[in-house]
Parts: C-alpha cells; structure tokens; sequence
C-alpha cells in the first residue's frame, strides 16, 4: 500500500508489489548514495544490508531499564551481550528454583501477567508454605492468587522502602557476614553504609523516613526487614527471592531501584544460592539442548556494522540533527545526549525501515511522529494496518504474521528462555517446530519473502538468500524449500544432539528421525533436578564478578569517572566492550551508589502540582507489547480504561464507565475510567500496549489529535537527558478530569 | 446414567480469560455479547482490604436441569453418555423459556442468519467422545480447572456445589465442584487504618477532612466497576459484568 495522503493522515492507494518492492529498493540506493551508510534505522539491522555495506546497530535493546545499569555495574553482567554471544556469564534463574525459597518478596512484580511460567510454581511454593508478599501499587491477580500478603505502596518510590529495609538489617546486625566478607567489596559497602545510617548527609533513612515517601508504615517495613534478615541464604541455607522487578526500576532514577535490590540480596547472602535471586536481568539460564539452526547458505558478511547509538535515541537523533548541523549543539554533547560511542561515526538517519514496530521501545511517542515526518522515506512491514507507525509511513508492506509462514533463522519457539540467535541462550527444555499454519491473508508475504526480494533488486540475493533464489515467484515450491530446509536443519541437529547428549548425559540419548518427530513435532528433556539459578560459579568456585575488584560493588568507579558520559562501558575482568555509552550529562547525575533522589517528574516534584496523580503503565494480560490490540476475542473478555482509585474518582465526580481526559506533559487522551479500590489512591494505570488513535480534535502536543484509545507510550517521558542515556520511563505524572459533554478541549 | 462435572478452584484462578477465549474459539461463536462460557470478576472489600473474586460459569450440565423443564418444545434433553445437557437446534425456537428458567442464565439467545435460537456450553461433547477434556479445562494455564465423573470429583475436591454469589445448588444440583478464594495472611504486621491515612495525601485536595472520609464509611460502592456477580445482565450489561480490565 502506498501512502498519497501525509504521514499521520494517510490516504492508502493499493499498488503491485512489484512497485512496492522496486520503490523500496530505489529509495535504500538512493539514500546510501547520499547520505552514507549510518542513514537507514531499522530496529533489527536488516539481513541483507551487511552486503550491501550499510547499516547500524542501535544498543541496548532490550528493556530491563533501570536494571541494565545496575546489573552492569554492581554485578558485572551484560545480559544483551551473553543473548548475542559475546558474554558467557548467564543470569537467569529457573522458576523451580522457588520452590527451594524459604520466603518470596516480589515488588512490582506480576508473574500471573509477564511471567506465566512462574505461575504453578508459585502456587506450589505457596502450597508448601513459604511465605510470599507482593508489594504492588496495584492488587493484582498475582497479589489476589499467587501471595498470602498485599503490600501497597507509592509508585516511583521502591527505593525509599529497600534502603529503609537496609537500614533496619544494618542497625540490628541481620547482614550475612560470611556472605559479604567473601563476595562484597569493602570500601562501597562502607560508603553506601554511611548513606543509609545518615552518616553522610545527616538524614538516617529508618522506616520512619521511608513511611512518609512509600506509604508503607514504619512497622510493616520493620517487621520485613527483621523476616528478610533472618533469610540468609549463603550463611545459613535459609534462602529468599526477593525480586525487584523491571517495572520498579523502569523510572526516572530507577538505576537506584535496581541497584538497591541487588546490594540487599548480597547483604543477605542470597546471590549465587539455590532459592536466592540476585535481582537483575533473568532470562539466560544453562542450555539443556542446542539450537536448531536452519542453514540458509548466507555468504559471509562483507560490512561489520558499527554501534551508534541507544535503541530508545534515534528519535532524537533526528529531531537534534538541526541544532548539530548549525553548530547549535556541539558534537561532544550530540553523542551524550544519543548514547554514540566517541569512536563510532555519527548517523544520519533519512529513512526508516520499520520491521517491527518503533513505538514499542520508546516513550513520548508524539516525538516519534514528528521525527517520522521529518524523515525522506519510511517503510514499514505489518500485519496489522491500524498500527501506528503504519499511519506514518509512505508504504506498507503487508507482511504474514510467524504464524503464517515457516520461521527462519530460529527453527521453532520453546522453553522459559529466549531462543538467542547464537550463543548461549536456546531453549530452555524443549522446542516446537515453527511451522506454516495457514495460508497467509490476501496478498500478504512472508518477511523472509519480503526480504529476499529487495536483496534481489539490490544485486545481493546470490551473498542473502542463494537456497531461495529459485524459488522466489513460486509460491508453493518456496513452502516445500521452507520444509526441506527445516528438514535438513533437523537432522543436522540430530547429529549434533547424539554427541552432546553423551557429553552432558542429557536423556533422551538420541532425538527422533526427522518424520517422527514432524508427526508430533515437540522435542523435550526433563527438567533438571537442581535448576539453574546464576553466579553459581562465583559463589562456589572462584571465578570473580565482572567487575575492576572482582566483587559485588555498590560503589561504582566507572560513574565517579568525570569522563564516563564519552565513555563506553567495558566489563573489567573480561575487557568485554558492551557497546554502552551511557552518556547523559557531564559530570553525570547518577550517584555512584543507589540513593533516594526525589526526581522532577515525581510524586513531590515539580510537576506534581499540575499533574497530580501518578501513571503507571504495565503490561497487559492480552497484548505482547502492542500487538492483539485489534483482537475482538480479548475484547469480548477485557476493557481498556484508565484505572483509578474510588476516593479519587469520587472527588472528581467520576463514575466507572465515565469518560475522562488524561494528560502528561507530553499527550492528552480520553478514555473510560475504571474506578476501584484496587489501585492506591493518587495512582492511575492506563495498561501498555495500545495502538494510537487521534481524534478529530488535535492539542499542542498532539498536533494529528488527541489519542482516544489510550496508547500508553503517548504519556511517558523521554528525559533520559540530563540524567543517563537508555533508560525506559514507564511512569509519569498526569492530570485526570471527567469529560462533561463534547468538551475536548 | 453417569453424570461429569467440573471442578473450579478459585484460588488459583488468575482470571486470565483463557478459558472464554478458547471457548469462543473451539465453538466459533462469532458474536461478543453471546457467551457460552462466562467468567466473573468483581471486588471486594476497601483499600487496602481486598479481595478479588472469580466464579466461572460455563453450564454446569445440572443434575436437575430446569432448562429442560421450562422448554415447552422438548428441544433440551439430558443424554446418557457424559450427562450433559444439550440444545436440539432443530426443535428450539429461540423463545427464551430456557434462560429464564436457568437460575445462572445460562443459555445465550442469539438471532442471525440461522434464526433466533439457544446456545449453550456443550461440556465439549465431541471432544468427550474423542476422549479429550473440553477445552477450557485444557487451556487454563493455572490448573485452577478440572473435569471428570461427579464422584471423582468429589472423591477429589468434595462436594461444595455453590459459589458466592450463586443461587442454591438445591435448586437444580449443578454438576460443579468449587474450592473458594483463600483469606489474606499477615506475614508482616500491617495497620489498615495508618496505611489509609499515608495514604490520603493527595496533594490536590489535601485537607483534614478530606483525610477523615477516607476509609470504610466514605468509600461509594456505586461508582466502582463491578461489585459483585450480575447473573441476569444481557448484551453490553453482560459483556460489562464479564470483562476485567487488564487489556
């Protein structure tokens, strides 16, 4: 489809996929030519771009947030890195491992939602007693079904209540000694002792002075800390899971949420021990199989592409692109500001190729549009029209969904952790082969398709796709190609599996021929009896944390360094270059150890006075990030509206049901309330994950129109600046009024 | 005769919705307010002393059915086989005899290009006979379902037949088991009463008496979405009483 309207105001022409494809093709030529090789974004590089000698890779993409500094930097561990490969530390925990917890804590955590695999688990470990509290601003069906006790508290303020808790296991000594003599370097601990116990800025953070931020009373707090110290995994075999989980963390200033977490688990000797948890990132845990990879003869790549810039930054790139070119803004302070390594060249990007959706990790969205309008050419692949990057672009792809077409790279989905592309990570205990269901909807074509079409226009499809070329314009002889490959990638890896099952006594000893297993085409091994959970190594062996003293650190000599926003992290003990470049500001605002800083879009800050309520925006039960938001099976079972307290609603005169107008700073929306007691008062939620609708009526801030369906990354801020690059901001705070009539304004 | 039943443990329930949703999938209904299978939620109690609450409602193929009694076509029969309760398309008319009967409401009236007629959970004959469970006790991913013989099931779970929020189970001897919620613990000290107050601070409206209304006399239950089970409700009231807000 093309595009002849704006972009934002779309009117759809239908046009062959000759033209569409050829348009495409011409306009990558045309703006390589012009602008160079750092001028096309693509959320994942595109394939065969590395043959044609163009293209980036943006970093941090993946979205623990506020965690990915802290488990950087107190732990060591780049779980991107260990996903692609390049790092061998594995941070996961296998969710049977909570059934060796002798207690469970979850903050902002919400298994029964983002972690199903957690679910029996947990009703198990529930079952056999262990206590487990989840502290939520939200009583959700975790809190209802999963948890013996609901502990509600102030979104943003996470941290108050972990270093009150701090406080409390200093104070009375419940600190496993032999845990942190061994594994915690001194001087930190020292330091961020001296900041909890008021030492250093005369202010003792007690459960009294957490209270009065959290909302958590002094004694609940209390009696928390004195049940979490008396969990000490390391020294006494009474392990706890305490989880600090990524929402908590995903703030302005949530590094200090991560980190906080992380340095009580070490406190408590609970890193390293089964039925601990360190804190951080958890998806990579020890293979039980390798990966089926299906070889699609690609030539060795002739391009490297170089990292330039944060996943969440090439907005801005493109809107500061001006102030960069009139010598406005000094290129020093362009690449703090973008996360661009001093070494990296700088982008310029003109186009976009969009293969999966842009807004799904990024916020302030109304920036996103605009930087989409100042662009030469947008094209984006999708299932779905009324996405919105769709609404944005000049052509559209329509693009079969996975479940349509045979899977590529990866041959088929499984277990409780990611199917890395290399390395390390698999499939957890099985895999599924991932095969064509259905025939894909009117003309719609598979990605793979897609691509091997522009890499033919592009002179490249002999070094992209040479096992394709023959069978490009046919359809059925490309599904029986897709088969045969799948087939081959099958018994490659039965080969492959025989060996590795006598190496590692993984039972069964050989996989099924290839025809059996298509019959019923899951492969799985049993669970293994001690399950996995991460710095095993560290803790029982003697490897060192990645870090310069090769133990945990709660002071980071990496943020003291006035030079850190031009420098890329490297992990010390591996000399493993992360691609992160932090950036922000110079000197950098982020304090060395995890503190409570009362931020400018908090409860008490500045904004607070004209946005009083807190947004929240998590995950849904129904969406994967944005997509199923169209589908009319969840909507018959699920309603989109925005949250918010029974003493609040009565104030401002709304009713369930009522339609009211939300505003932050960057959007302004209408959507139905729903009013409960289920959501602490002053806290609204509007649910993740929705598409973009504007109305008729526009707003200066939301010049194609007000959004009326609630698409939650319209209302969170990009401010990573002046603070850090790459943190996600998932909070805000908002203005909520009842609707009266037709009033939009 | 043998009669089947399903088993419902609501405290394990995540209200997750995977059960509908697969109904709807495996019987193609294609219309959003007819539901043969429908789960409700509602709340209870005052912040920060909550509940939520789920019942699951599908037809529960009653020992008793009064469906059958009320259908003046004899289009409801209860066979043999499984003991479930079954609608004859052929002979119903669509007249409603059936829901009104049904002390849960049970049967969907729809009226499309095949005419106005009943609809209603089947217990997944089909897939009974093909000796498979039905559906939604397959899909749920919390084990909160389970389906087998009456007296496995209570042999299993005992013989709690009614739900809060449900009619007698006397009326009608529904073949459902159900385990309820389970109360709160206090793991750790918690004052309701001191966590209401830090809580009521609210920086647009912050006065002494706006704190003092905040707790269980102040609280308006009419303005809350759902409160409480609505069994009878139909169209958008139905789908209103049937939905959570977690899309």
């Amino acid at each position: 489809m093309k595009n002849v309207g704006k972009r934002g105001a779309p009117i759809w022409e239908r046009i062959t996929w000759d033209e569409a494809l050829d348009t495409v093709a011409s306009k990558i030529e045309e703006i390589v030519k012009e602008y160079g090789p750092y001028s096309i974004y693509s959320y994942y590089p595109i394939d065969f771009s590395v043959y044609c000698g163009y293209g980036f890779v943006p970093w941090g993409m993946y979205s623990f947030s506020g965690h990915q500094l802290a488990d950087n930097l107190v732990v060591g561990i780049d779980d991107y890195g260990a996903l692609a490969g390049k790092e061998t530390e594995l941070t996961g925990t296998e969710p049977p491992d909570l059934l060796n917890s002798k207690l469970i804590i979850g903050i902002g955590w919400n298994p029964a939602v983002t972690r199903p695999e957690f679910v029996n688990v947990l009703l198990a470990a529930k079952e056999q007693g262990t206590p487990i509290v989840v502290i939520d601003s939200r009583y959700t069906q975790t809190a209802q079904s999963l948890a013996d006790q609901w502990i509600p508290i102030k979104p943003g303020t996470d941290a108050a209540l972990l270093i009150a808790i701090a406080n409390v296991l200093f104070k009375e000594d419940l600190i496993d000694h032999g845990f942190v003599e061994r594994f915690v370097e001194p001087n930190g601990l020292a330091s961020w002792k001296a900041y909890v116990t008021g030492e250093t800025d005369g202010i003792d953070k007690t459960p009294e002075w957490a209270e009065s931020i959290c909302a958590v009373p002094a004694e609940t707090i209390l009696d928390l800390a004195r049940l979490y110290g008396a969990h000490h995994g390391y020294s006494d075999g009474n392990p706890c899971y305490f989880k600090v989980h990524w929402p908590a963390a995903r703030i302005v200033g949530g590094e200090n949420t991560g980190r906080a977490g992380i340095y009580l688990q070490a406190l408590t000797g609970n890193i390293g021990v089964p039925g601990g948890y360190f804190g951080g990132g958890e998806f990579l845990v020890e293979p039980y199989i390798p990966p089926v990879m299906v070889d699609f003869g690609k030539a060795i790549p002739e391009y490297a592409p170089p990292t330039l810039l944060n996943v969440r930054t090439w907005v801005d790139s493109v809107l500061l692109r001006d102030q960069l070119e009139q010598g406005v803004m000094p290129e020093a302070e362009y690449r703090r500001r973008l996360g661009i390594p001093q070494d990296s060249p700088l982008p310029n990007i003109r186009m976009v190729f969009n293969q999966s959706g842009t807004e799904l990790g990024t916020n302030d969205n109304q920036k996103q549009w605009a930087a989409y309008k100042k662009l030469d050419f947008v094209v984006t692949r999708a299932y779905h029209m009324d996405r919105t990057d769709v609404q944005y672009s000049d052509i559209v792809l329509p693009t079969a969904d996975p479940f349509f077409e045979d899977c590529n790279d990866v041959f088929g989905i499984g277990g409780f952790t990611f199917p890395a592309l290399s390395g390390v990570g698999t499939y957890g205990n099985y895999f599924i082969l991932g095969q064509k269901i259905i025939e894909p909807p009117g003309e719609a074509k598979p990605l793979v398709w897609i691509n091997a079409q522009l890499a033919k226009r592009l002179g490249v499809i002999e070094k992209s796709h040479p096992r394709l070329t023959d069978v490009l314009d046919d359809a059925k002889a490309w599904d029986e190609r897709f088969f045969e490959l799948q087939k081959e990638a099958y018994e490659a890896w039965r080969r492959q599996y025989a060996g590795w099952a006598s190496m590692t006594g993984a039972q069964p000893e050989t996989a099924p021929p290839f025809d059996e297993f298509y019959a019923c085409p899951i492969f799985r091994v049993p669970l293994k009896r001690e399950p996995f959970f991460a710095f095993k190594g560290q803790i029982e062996g003697s490897r060192p944390f990645n870090t310069a003293s090769g133990k945990i650190e709660f002071h980071s000599s990496f943020l003291c360094d006035p030079d850190m926003p031009d420098k890329e992290l490297v992990l010390p003990q591996s000399q493993t270059r992360t691609g992160f470049c932090y950036g922000g500001a110079n000197p950098t605002l982020v304090t060395p150890q995890a503190e409570y800083v009362e931020q400018r879009d908090s409860q008490f800050g500045e904004l607070a006075g004209e946005y009083p309520f807190r947004l929240i925006t998590p995950h849904s039960f129904y969406r994967q990030h944005t997509s199923q938001d169209n589908n009319a099976w969840v909507g018959s079972e699920a309603r989109h509206a925005l949250w918010m307290n029974e003493y609040d609603a009565r104030q401002l005169d709304i009713k369930d049901g009522d339609l009211v107008k939300v505003s932050t700073e960057q959007a302004d929306g209408v959507l139905p309330a729903y009013v409960t007691e289920r959501i602490t008062p002053g806290c609204v939620c509007m649910i993740y994950g929705a598409w973009y609708h504007p109305g008729a009526k526009a707003s200066e801030r939301m010049p194609d129109g007000i959004d009326f369906r609630g698409a939650a990354n319209n209302f969170t801020p990009s401010g990573h600046y002046p603070w850090i690059v790459g943190i996600q901001h998932c909070q805000n705070q908002a203005r909520v009024e009842k609707m009266i009539g037709g009033d939009l304004s | 005769m043998s009669q089947n039943a399903f088993f419902f443990d609501e405290s394990r329930c995540i209200d997750c919705r995977a059960c509908a949703v697969a109904c709807r999938d495996w019987n193609g209904v294609e219309q959003p307010d007819c539901k043969l299978l429908r789960v409700f939620s509602w709340e209870e109690g005052v912040f920060p002393e909550l509940m939520m609450r789920t019942v699951f409602v599908p037809c529960y193929h009653c020992e008793k059915p009064a469906c059958g009694e009320a259908c003046s076509n004899g289009a409801i029969i209860k066979e043999g086989r499984f003991g479930a309760v079954l609608i004859d398309s052929e002979r119903c008319t669509g007249c409603g005899d059936c829901k009104a009967a049904c002390p849960y409401s049970v049967p969907q009236m729809v009226d499309d290009a095949s005419g106005p007629r009943a609809m209603k959970c089947t217990m997944c004959y089909e897939r009974l006979a093909a000796g498979e469970m039905p559906v939604c006790v397959n899909s749920c991913v919390a084990r909160a379902l389970d389906f087998g013989p009456l007296d496995i099931m209570q042999q299993k779970y005992g013989d709690r037949r009614e739900a809060e929020g449900l009619p007698s189970a006397e009326l009608t001897r529904p073949a459902v088991i159900f385990k309820p919620a389970e109360p709160k613990k206090t793991v750790v000290r918690y004052d309701i009463d001191k966590a209401r107050a830090l809580f009521g601070v609210h920086k647009d409206w912050t006065s002494p008496s706006d704190e003092a209304s905040r707790g269980v006399e102040g609280a308006d239950r009419s303005i809350i979405g759902r409160t409480g089970i609505d069994l009878k409700a139909e169209k958008d009231e139905m789908l209103r009483a049937t939905r959570n807000d977690e899309w």
